[in-house]
């Protein structure tokens, strides 16, 4: 299961990159107005929050064990 | 007859066998689903401004799941949204709040049956366009029709055999559902997506504000269904753990989905073409994907129609389970609140509401072309009215009850004297409160019948509280103290437990003081 999240996690921050590296090239080779960013930014953004997250989770059970990764759940 | 019922009801109470992944499924089932619905609907108002208006109906939602998270966690009781709004506002706000979530449930079990019935149809396009007159209606489609009937029967009859078969139905595709949406996502972005044509979309085809506004209020359906966490709460493993876990990894990844969706949408499709399959949006968008696009769509279609339908039983699921609770506090009959001492499950409930879910499937599609629009409407203006009651219970719990032990709290909060007020639960009440008007404005069908509705709803209340002799707009004595101890125990989450006991015995010492 962690190894799913994990793969899915980085996928999620490769595609986060993607949309917003596309988007950015998009509005500097056609002129387009920078307003319309915001939405890829923000598409791309949580993509690689949402992966980020998970690498973090998973940062934090290596460094503490099972038993803190356990009490870091919300009660 | 009455105490016997009671005495039974007491006896064979709802079983607690619905552990994490069976939490999230069964939220992620219903709020999951809402995009395959909503898509094609959004987008026919909202053109190229469809993600902005997912965004704007995604900020209220992540502020009502929050005010969710914590209430259900800290009530782990089977009335959800009803049950917080009784306790924070008291019997009266309770029952229009169950009506209001009364009429989402069936309208949820009417709506998703019909379209999953809509994906079915992606391979019988004859049975789509299939359109007849019948007496002074046009354009009624009478195949989807009775497909949509029978779907419903299917769903009430096993919910008559029990939720174990339910909750299992629901978790198997609902991992099915996580696969093909990210699946759809994830190939879409890397391989079809055209920043281009999202661009010059977002730009040249903005709507205007009153189309925003109603595509606001139609895509806030896309995130109804954490109330469903909440009505499983009761029948949860060890809620006070599972809740928060399962409502925020709910949150976050049907807000990511539901922004994620229109934006590969538009980047791979005009939005006409979305918009002119508002029965099966999202296996149109699939079968424009790349490489596996041929097999994406027929794919999707299967998995959209089985999603749909696991969301339209969680419909019948919630419908049953809030009368129980309903019934259980005093607002309606005992009923419905009956368990079948065989199958253990609220069978009156569900026949019952699965026949007002049919019947206002019958009703939508008297209505033409607009059917799921119509239900849609319906939808959004029980979830808003709903979520309105309820982010205000979360406001006044947190001053009547500042002494219940709450496993997860709404982050930004304000202390004022011994109470910790939730800025983002007052932000959640101004957005919700909104959405109600914005609703009431733009929907022509909801700002009669949604109000008729919980009208009815009232003056049977009335007529049910004079009957036995009880208040009609004071509220019943009830000892919630005592209520949550044995919530607490029987959820068996002690160490909660324990804090409470403590938390209780030094407010008797202080009263004593005083």
């Amino acid at each position: 299961m962690t190894a799913i999240r994990l793969a899915t996690g980085t996928i999620f921050m490769i595609l986060g990159a993607l949309i917003i590296g596309r988007s950015l090239w998009a509005v500097l080779e056609r002129g387009v107005g920078w307003s319309a960013l915001v939405l890829p930014i923000l598409v791309g953004g949580l993509m690689i929050g949402m992966g980020i997250q998970r690498w973090r989770a998973w940062w934090a059970g290596q460094r503490s064990g099972p038993e803190a990764d356990r009490l870091s759940r919300p009660k | 007859m009455a105490s016997q019922a009671v005495a039974q009801r007491e006896h064979v109470g709802l079983r607690r066998e619905v552990n994490v992944w069976g939490s999230f499924t069964w939220g992620y089932a219903d709020v999951g689903a809402d995009v395959y619905v909503a898509l094609g609907l959004v987008m026919a108002a909202a053109q190229g401004a469809t993600p902005l208006a997912f965004l704007i109906a995604g900020i209220v939602y992540v502020m009502v799941g929050l005010a969710y998270t914590e209430m259900a966690a800290a009530y782990p009781s089977a009335g959800g949204g009803q049950y917080f709004a009784l306790r924070g506002l008291g019997d009266f706000w309770g029952l229009v709040a169950g009506a209001a979530l009364m009429l989402d449930y069936t309208v949820d079990v009417a709506l998703f049956a019909m379209a999953s019935a809509g994906y079915i149809n992606f391979f019988f396009p004859a049975f789509r366009e299939f359109r007849t007159t019948v007496g002074p209606f046009q354009d009624v489609n009478l195949i989807w029709l009775a497909e949509t009937l029978a779907l419903i029967l299917l769903l009430a009859l096993l919910n008559v055999r029990g939720i174990r078969e339910s909750s299992l139905f629901n978790s198997v595709l609902g991992a099915l559902d996580l696969v093909l949406e990210a699946s759809i996502i994830v190939i879409g972005f890397a391989f079809a997506w055209q920043p281009e044509l999202f661009l010059r979309q977002w730009q040249t085809e903005f709507p205007s504000t009153d189309q925003l506004l109603y595509a606001i209020s139609i895509a806030v359906i896309s995130y109804v269904g954490l109330e469903s966490v909440s009505q499983a709460a009761q029948e949860t493993v060890r809620p006070a753990t599972v809740i928060p876990r399962t409502s925020l990894a709910l949150i976050v990844v049907v807000f990511l989905f539901a922004l994620a969706f229109p934006t590969v949408s538009l980047g791979i499709l005009p939005w006409q073409e979305i918009a002119a399959r508002e029965g099966d949006p999202v296996a149109r968008l699939a079968s424009q994907l790349p490489f596996v696009g041929f097999l994406a769509g027929p794919l999707a279609a299967v998995l959209a129609a089985t999603i749909v339908l696991i969301s339209a039983n969680t419909g019948v699921m919630g419908a049953s389970r809030l009368a129980y609770s309903m019934a259980e506090l005093g607002l309606i009959g005992e009923g419905l609140s009956q368990v079948h001492p065989r199958f253990r499950t609220p069978v009156r409930a569900v026949l019952v509401f699965s026949g007002v879910a049919a019947a206002e499937a019958v009703f939508a599609f008297l209505s033409g072309r607009r059917a799921m629009e119509t239900m849609a409407h319906m939808y959004a203006f029980g979830a808003m009215m709903a979520y309105f009651l309820s982010t205000i219970a979360l406001v006044a719990l947190r001053i009547k009850e500042p002494h219940v032990p709450r496993p997860y709290r709404v982050p930004l909060n304000l202390r004022w004297r011994n109470v910790e007020i939730p800025i983002l639960g007052i932000l959640g009440v101004i957005g919700t409160g909104l959405m109600v008007l914005v609703v009431l404005y733009t929907h022509d069908i909801a700002r009669i019948f949604g109000p008729i509705w919980v009208v009815v709803w009232v003056l049977y209340y009335v007529w049910y509280r004079r009957r036995t002799g009880r208040p009609v707009w004071g509220s019943l004595p009830r000892d919630w103290d005592a209520q949550q101890l044995k919530i607490l125990e029987d959820t068996g989450d002690y160490e909660l437990l324990e804090r409470f006991r403590i938390e209780l015995m030094r407010r008797q010492q202080e009263r004593g003081r005083t």
